[in-house]
């Protein structure tokens, strides 16, 4: 194989491959990020992307559609089945995933919520091993909802994984729009390409769920405009 | 990759939103989705996007012995694909769906004699050309049997069959560059018009979140001429006349738009096709290889393309007119086809000048 130069990582986001080796910065510590590899001596890239740096750390931003379980994510379920005692739930990776059926706050053997197939959850992956079924608990470590939950009413819709990563940022400027233009809502971003959606009406679900497909291809100034024109058609 | 199931919560929520009156994708009415046709560089290539459904048509032709029962007449044959990359709900393989669509748009399109097919017939009792009329689909969000239709009926009018000739025992079937193909006889264009229903409410195309809570549905081709083509019900529900009625009201309407539609993109890209020079294959291989490149860049050399047309350089100079012989003229045919066309036409045949700027009326509407 070629000995490919190492360059420093970039200082401004730049467009990577899979291959292309950076150099160990030597004055700072980095945690190298999804995307990025530690290998011989050098920082390799395994997913094509963007890649980007700050202070702390080193990553590849892209966009995809399917999911892959990563441990501690919060993704949104759909239960599909039961065998014994624990729930098999779709989260749109390549295996079924499995959770315990005391997995909730409070739950006993005696006292447990009873879910059905086509019951949505929100869970988080307590194990993601890529030759494993992956794991999911709606509590944490300290045996906590802290929102983890059953998830009642709404609307569920598929969106790529950039979008929803998107949605989660402090103040992002997707979810903004929707705080200036409606009283009431309730939005639950699962790290897997689906979005959880509820709201006072339906037509303000029906809203909200517009404008969230349209922000994947729409600029947000774009999808605010389309925004008030849903509302107003809508009456 | 595995279909994602319908949790309750959206199924709930989409029955509601039905319910009320409203759509699950704000639409008002009556309102189709966004229809876009586009086509591709040969002819009876079209593919059509309603909404985001995505359906792709290609018409072919073979020379074959023709049905016993019509010695005279070419065959019409669909063939529908589901594939699966448009959506997990389809493995390939042929489904009570993809059967429906087929025999639909063989109803439709076959049965209603819209493909004048008289005309295919080469020698009667023995040789014809038959049609095939290949559609895929690429990417599904419902309603797969209207794009359906549209990209068929769109196709069948864009397709430009093989010119033959029969001298005696001798069948010559000429390729596009001896003589420029013919367009089909399309004697009408019927388009489906597919309505969901949902309880009391009516859905006229329906998208795949509607396909899956809505009750029934009912496939309602009409013409432009207000005749009912074909009237498919899919299950589910019980009709009554009226609302039959006003769907097939609904479905004519429709059908007025959707014509008007295929129309306008159908003389665009004969437009197109005019200014590339690609709509006359044959008069291209007897131009120069520059000439040829030049003209596949169309958009970029238009102006170009004027100014040689201004100094009678290209267009006049290459090719003089370019005859259509009837086979009834057998007599002033050379036994090589395609040595006749260098002749000056004689003045019993009609000739047509190869000017681009003359004005066609598309066959069939």
């Amino acid at each position: 194989m070629a000995e490919t130069e190492t360059k420093e990582i970039p200082d401004k986001p730049s467009i990577v491959v899979c291959g292309d080796t950076f150099n160990i910065p030597a004055n700072k510590d980095l945690t190298v990020g999804p995307g990025l590899v530690f290998r011989n001596n050098a920082i390799t890239c395994t997913k094509p992307g963007v890649i980007k740096s700050n202070d702390k750390s080193v990553w590849i931003d892209r966009n995809n559609r399917r999911y892959v379980p990563v441990l501690e994510e919060r993704v949104v379920g759909i239960i599909i089945g039961r065998v014994m005692d624990e729930y098999r739930i779709d989260i749109g990776g390549a295996h079924v995933a499995m959770m315990s059926s005391i997995a909730f706050e409070g739950a006993t053997q005696r006292n447990k919520p009873e879910l059905k197939p086509g019951n949505v959850v929100f869970a988080r992956v307590i194990a993601a091993n890529k030759d494993v079924e992956p794991e999911l608990a709606c509590v944490n470590k300290k045996g906590k909802a802290n929102g983890l939950q059953v998830l009642e009413g709404g609307h569920i819709i598929q969106c790529s994984l950039g979008l929803c990563r998107k949605l989660r940022q402090h103040k992002s400027p997707l979810t903004q729009p929707l705080l200036n233009h409606f009283k009431s809502f309730e939005l639950c971003v699962g790290m897997n390409g689906r979005i959880w959606v509820r709201s006072d009406t339906n037509k303000h679900t029906v809203a909200i769920s517009i404008y969230l497909k349209q922000c994947e291809h729409l600029s947000v100034s774009d999808a605010v405009m389309s925004l008030r024109h849903t509302v107003k058609a809508l009456g | 990759m595995r279909e994602v199931p319908l949790s309750l919560n959206s199924r709930e929520f989409l029955s509601s939103v039905l319910k009320e009156g409203l759509r699950p994708d704000a639409r008002e009415g009556y309102d189709y989705r966004d229809i876009k046709i586009s086509f591709g560089p040969q002819w009876g290539h079209a593919e059509v996007l309603l909404g985001r459904t995505r359906v792709l048509a290609r018409v072919s032709t073979a020379v074959a012995t023709p049905a016993p029962s019509r010695p005279n007449e070419g065959a019409l044959f669909f063939n529908v694909h589901l594939s699966p990359l448009s959506s997990s709900k389809f493995s390939g393989a042929r489904s009570d769906f993809s059967t429906v669509v087929t025999r639909l748009l063989e109803r439709t399109i076959k049965e209603t004699r819209v493909i004048d097919t008289e005309c295919l017939c080469i020698v009667a009792g023995e040789k014809v050309l038959n049609l095939r009329v290949d559609i895929t689909l690429l990417d599904f969000a419902g309603n797969v049997i209207d794009a359906s239709c549209i990209a068929a009926m769109t196709a069948l009018s864009h397709f430009r069959r093989p010119d033959f000739i029969v001298n005696g025992d001798e069948i010559t079937v000429f390729s596009d560059k001896d003589r420029d193909p013919i367009p089909l006889s399309v004697l009408h264009v019927p388009i489906t018009c597919t309505i969901g229903f949902s309880g009391e409410k009516i859905l006229v195309d329906p998208d795949d979140e509607e396909e899956s809570v809505m009750d029934g549905y009912v496939s309602i081709a009409t013409n432009t001429h207000h005749e009912i083509c074909y009237i498919y019900l899919g299950g589910g529900v019980t009709l009554t006349p009226a609302l039959v009625s006003k769907c097939c009201e609904i479905s004519s309407l429709k059908t007025q738009e959707i014509s008007a539609q295929i129309t306008k993109s159908l003389d665009e890209d004969s437009a197109l096709r005019r200014k590339a020079g690609t709509d006359r294959p044959s008069a291209i291989s007897s131009l120069t290889l520059q000439e040829k490149l030049d003209r596949l860049y169309v958009e970029d050399r238009t102006n170009k393309r004027e100014n040689l047309a201004a100094e009678d350089g290209i267009e006049n100079a290459t090719f003089g007119s370019i005859t259509i012989r009837y086979i009834d003229e057998l007599d002033t045919v050379d036994e090589d086809g395609v040595a006749a066309l260098s002749r000056p036409a004689p003045e019993s045949v009609q000739s047509i000048p190869n000017t681009s700027q003359e004005e066609e009326s598309f066959p069939g509407f």
